[in-house]
């Protein structure tokens, strides 16, 4: 519902996330990339995303929490992502909150993907072809 | 944890309330947690390690904080609709009448007898269009103006009361400030019976629901009432009209920002300097014009200049209770709306 109301404004800063052919959402910054790829394998807390970007960019990306769930918020509007149903313990606490990529974000991710390794493809050959 | 930590985790919870609502209810409980486990590893890397990664984490949640209400302010101004041109001139009728008052008293212009009853069928036919039509917001100065008419007749009520607030002190001075919000009692009647009628009358319930989710909405009806109090501020007054017309044209701009601006901002700023600039106008006009004026109650009397500063304040003071009643009222009562809202969704 607020997809929909945010596509009929128009407003640049809030257009992003709301197209439906996965293409059109690319490309991803930088933040968001890393968030979905750390999704990818397998669903997440939020503090084992933070983590994991973190290693994943060797250290140069350090996310808030702040930033974190900003992010997550927006990811979860736009339904790249979904949260998973808490299981309940053995003692009977309840796990954390995980998120996992929808279908929808799976093929965002795979897009850009795509479109990264056709970027460093076309760069590796115009080099090699340079150097001939 | 280490004492020192759990303060700065409390610390960090406190912070997190500057989250919109919405979105502390949703995330603060895991933020909460990732924190913990943060200062926790950070602080196994050694005491240093914690006071700068307090530091980032806090920015990021005040700047995350100051996103997220932007955004969410954003959306929901986006989310509200503009009224189209043609209806809001349509909603300014009813200060446009001001004008025309004022420009036939100018000029000594008589209006034809059937003018009057005409305008008045006219009004009634619109407040009722309205009604039926869960009172859009073109609709809304008609019913405000209804509201003025009605709330002088209510003000006998209204003295009632305020008497409690007479009792706190017997300086005439408080005496006169209270008195100069006496045309805005009525309103302390209306609000609350308009808000009660529309949401028991299922056909009027759109705009119960209205000022559920946007309380200017209710703001924008109480400011239809004050082409009524225009008029009753300048009443003893004559040669009044440009005064009069400025104050109209003010009051008819402020109508028109509210109904043409998106934003929730930008349509509490047009009834704002709406009230604000048409009450200044007339408090100029009192000051200007008091030397003028030929009151038999006077007699002969010399107009000092501390008597026509006196109808200035007098005036301000008015404007003060126009503020608290068209805008503070509505606020308060949208806020007791969405704590209703709040309690009857926590029940199981």
């Amino acid at each position: 519902m607020l997809i929909c109301r945010m596509t009929t404004y128009r407003k640049p800063t809030l257009i992003m996330f709301h197209q439906t052919e996965p293409r059109d959402n690319l490309p991803l910054s930088e933040t968001t990339f890393y968030i979905l790829l750390t999704l990818a394998p397998a669903p997440k807390h939020g503090y084992a995303i933070k983590k994991e970007v973190n290693i994943l960019s060797g250290k140069s990306i350090a996310l808030s929490t702040g930033t974190l769930y900003g992010a997550l918020k927006r990811l979860l509007e736009a339904g790249w992502i979904e949260p998973v149903a808490p299981s309940v313990r053995r003692n009977g606490a309840r796990t954390r909150r995980e998120y996992t990529l929808t279908p929808l974000g799976r093929s965002i991710f795979d897009a850009e993907l795509a479109r990264l390794s056709a970027l460093t493809r076309i760069a590796r050959s115009f080099i090699a072809r340079g150097h001939v | 944890m280490p004492k020192h930590y759990a303060l700065l985790l409390r610390l960090y919870v406190l912070l997190l309330r500057l989250y919109p609502r919405a979105f502390h209810e949703e995330f603060a409980g895991e933020m909460q947690t990732d924190m913990r486990e943060t200062l926790e590893a950070a602080s196994a890397q050694g005491p240093l390690a914690v006071p700068g990664l307090f530091g980032r984490e806090a920015t990021g949640v005040i700047f995350g904080a100051l996103a997220e209400r932007w955004r969410a302010s954003l959306m929901h101004s986006r989310a509200d609709r503009v009224t189209g041109w043609t209806k809001s001139l349509f909603a300014l009728i009813p200060f446009a009448l001001l004008i025309l008052i004022a420009v036939s008293n100018a000029t000594r212009w008589m209006l034809p007898d059937w003018f009057t009853p005409m305008i008045l069928a006219f009004i009634g036919l619109f407040v009722l269009i309205g009604l039926a039509r869960g009172l859009p917001d073109w609709c809304l100065p008609y019913e405000g103006l209804c509201f003025g008419i009605l709330g002088l007749f209510l003000l006998g009520y209204a003295y009632w009361l305020m008497q409690p607030l007479y009792q706190m002190s017997s300086d005439p001075t408080w005496r006169t400030i209270l008195d100069s919000g006496a045309m805005w009692w009525g309103f302390l009647v209306l609000a609350p019976l308009l808000l009660i009628l529309t949401a028991r009358v299922r056909w009027l319930r759109p705009f119960y629901e209205r000022v559920r989710a946007d309380w200017t909405v209710l703001s924008f009806t109480l400011y239809g009432g004050l082409p009524v109090a225009l008029i009753i501020t300048l009443d003893e007054y004559s040669g009044d009209e440009i005064f009069l017309i400025g104050a109209a044209g003010a009051l008819m701009l402020g109508a028109l920002v509210y109904l043409r601006q998106p934003t929730h901002t930008l349509r509490l700023a047009g009834l704002a300097g709406g009230i604000a600039i048409s009450l200044g106008i007339v408090a100029l006009g009192k000051f200007l014009l008091l030397p003028t004026q030929h009151w038999a109650w006077r007699g002969a009397t010399q107009v000092d200049l501390v008597s026509r500063w006196n109808e200035a304040f007098h005036t301000l003071a008015i404007l003060g209770w126009g503020m608290l009643a068209i805008l503070l009222l509505p606020a308060l009562i949208g806020r007791i709306l969405v704590s209703m809202n709040g309690l009857l969704r926590s029940r199981p």
